[in-house]
């Protein structure tokens, strides 16, 4: 290195200071004859392994990369090269110190190539944190996501389920008259079928000439199937337009009143054998069970029986009164 | 210049002298400095030095016991120019140890994360 003869150097130039003119002179020349001299010593040594080391830590030195790296053995391998510079031309110790410096500088060389390593590595660490995290994070958004799915499936599910329930009791209300009560379509639709079925009832009571048609007791709303929708003296229906529009109301009429239990009960007039009357209106109750049935009523709210005379809604001395005791009643049983 | 100026100027010379050799000759053993190449061999000696760095750690500990055997002697001039070398010669070994293995290391961690990203965040990109 030659920050040692540099300081030298810069000392010699510096010391002529005289005010007389003929001294002044003098040391102009003494200065100039020493000039020589001065760059002589301020002239890079004329050591080739100091000269070949000194490039080679100054080529570390500027290195972008590993300049600033290794910073103790770079002082380390400064402080041999000075050392060595220091023991030239000597060659006494000059073996020892080349020794010492060659391995200094490739010593910073090699301290800085690990601290560069070293430093990329806390990066791949940190780069792998980050990657973890990064998958972590997309883990849960999947999770997330497909929970949000699942939760979307269900509530579609769900709905379809409801919308399946809801068809399926709209089916039953027309079929059997079951109304959902905490629909309110539902109630809407059985609103609409009693309405039918009033004027239904209204109707076939006109038709079979018997106003009383429906009734509301204390026993429950009843409606009357006359005795003329049965072919005489047997439990078989008509089957003219008359006696199907009746058989159309009485059906009307137990879809106008969902969920209720139905009794059906099957009277005659006093005339004839009380036991052929008994069997007769059981027969006919019956029968018209089957009909209630076969529109969708189930056979667990229905119960069919037979009375015979013995419950008379009118005189049985006239004829007019022994048909309108001639009837089959069905009741919506009040719950 | 008196005679007596003069005497007084060589004695004092004499006394300067005789300090320069006696600080010489008190140097003390350098002990430390064995002690210190001792611990930067053992330092030195990881796996990834010997498998980089043999010879050079084989050099350290050669002139190691070269200076030893000079402190043995009482040569301690000798024993501090040897521990000079060792020393150089085991920060040398565990330099090249520690770039070497920092260098694999990078190399592996390198794989690593590009195969960890790979599967964890190529495969299945998020919609």
């Amino acid at each position: 290195m030659n920050r040692c003869f540099g300081h030298d150097a810069g000392g010699r130039p510096g010391a002529p200071l005289a005010r007389s003119g003929a001294a002044a002179w003098v040391l102009a020349l003494v200065v100039a004859a020493l000039l020589p001299f001065a760059a002589a010593l301020a002239a890079p040594p004329q050591d080739p392994d100091l000269q070949r080391l000194s490039t080679e830590l100054a080529q570390l030195d500027a290195d972008p990369m590993l300049g600033p790296l290794g910073a103790v053995d770079r002082m380390k391998a400064h402080q041999a090269l000075d050392a060595m510079a220091q023991t030239y031309p000597r060659s006494d110790d000059r073996k020892q110190a080349l020794y010492i410096a060659e391995r200094r500088v490739a010593t910073a060389r090699f301290a800085a190539q690990a601290d560069l390593a070293e430093h990329q590595l806390d990066q791949l660490d940190r780069e792998r944190d980050k990657i973890l995290l990064e998958a972590s994070r997309r883990d849960a958004d999947r999770a997330r996501q497909e929970a949000e799915r699942l939760r979307l499936q269900n509530k579609a599910r769900e709905e379809e389920n409801q919308r399946t329930q809801a068809e399926r009791e709209a089916q039953q209300q027309q079929a059997a008259g079951l109304a959902n009560d905490a629909s309110e379509e539902a109630r809407a639709l059985a609103e609409a079928r009693a309405k039918a079925a009033a004027l239904a009832q209204q109707e076939a009571a006109l038709d079979a000439g018997n106003p009383a048609g429906a009734s509301r007791e204390p026993r429950g709303a009843s409606f009357v199937l006359p005795g003329a929708a049965f072919a005489p003296g047997k439990a078989i229906l008509r089957g003219d337009a008359r006696a199907r529009a009746q058989v159309k109301a009485v059906v009307a009429f137990v879809q106008a009143h969902p969920g209720v239990s139905i009794r059906i009960e099957g009277h005659t007039d006093n005339r004839g054998n009380a036991q052929v009357n008994l069997t007769l209106s059981q027969q006919r109750a019956d029968a018209v069970k089957d009909v209630l049935r076969a529109a969708g009523i189930p056979a667990s709210r229905l119960q069919a029986v037979g009375i015979g005379g013995e419950q008379p809604i009118a005189s049985n001395a006239t004829a007019p009164g022994r048909e309108r005791n001639n009837r089959v009643e069905i009741v919506a049983v009040r719950r | 210049m008196t005679p007596t100026r003069r005497k007084i100027h060589r004695t004092a010379v004499a006394i300067g002298l005789l300090a320069a050799l006696g600080g010489c000759a008190s140097l003390p053993p350098p002990t430390s400095e064995l002690g210190t190449v001792e611990a930067t061999i053992s330092v030195a000696a990881t796996p990834d030095g010997q498998r980089y760095a043999a010879a050079d750690l084989e050099k350290a500990r050669a002139e190691l016991r070269s200076a030893q055997a000079a402190m043995a002697k009482q040569d301690y001039e000798q024993a501090r120019a040897w521990a000079a070398m060792a020393q150089a010669d085991a920060d040398l070994a565990r330099a090249k140890g520690r770039a070497s293995g920092a260098r694999n290391a990078v190399a592996v961690k390198t794989r690593e994360n590009e195969d960890l990203r790979h599967r964890l965040l190529d495969q299945e990109p998020l919609q």
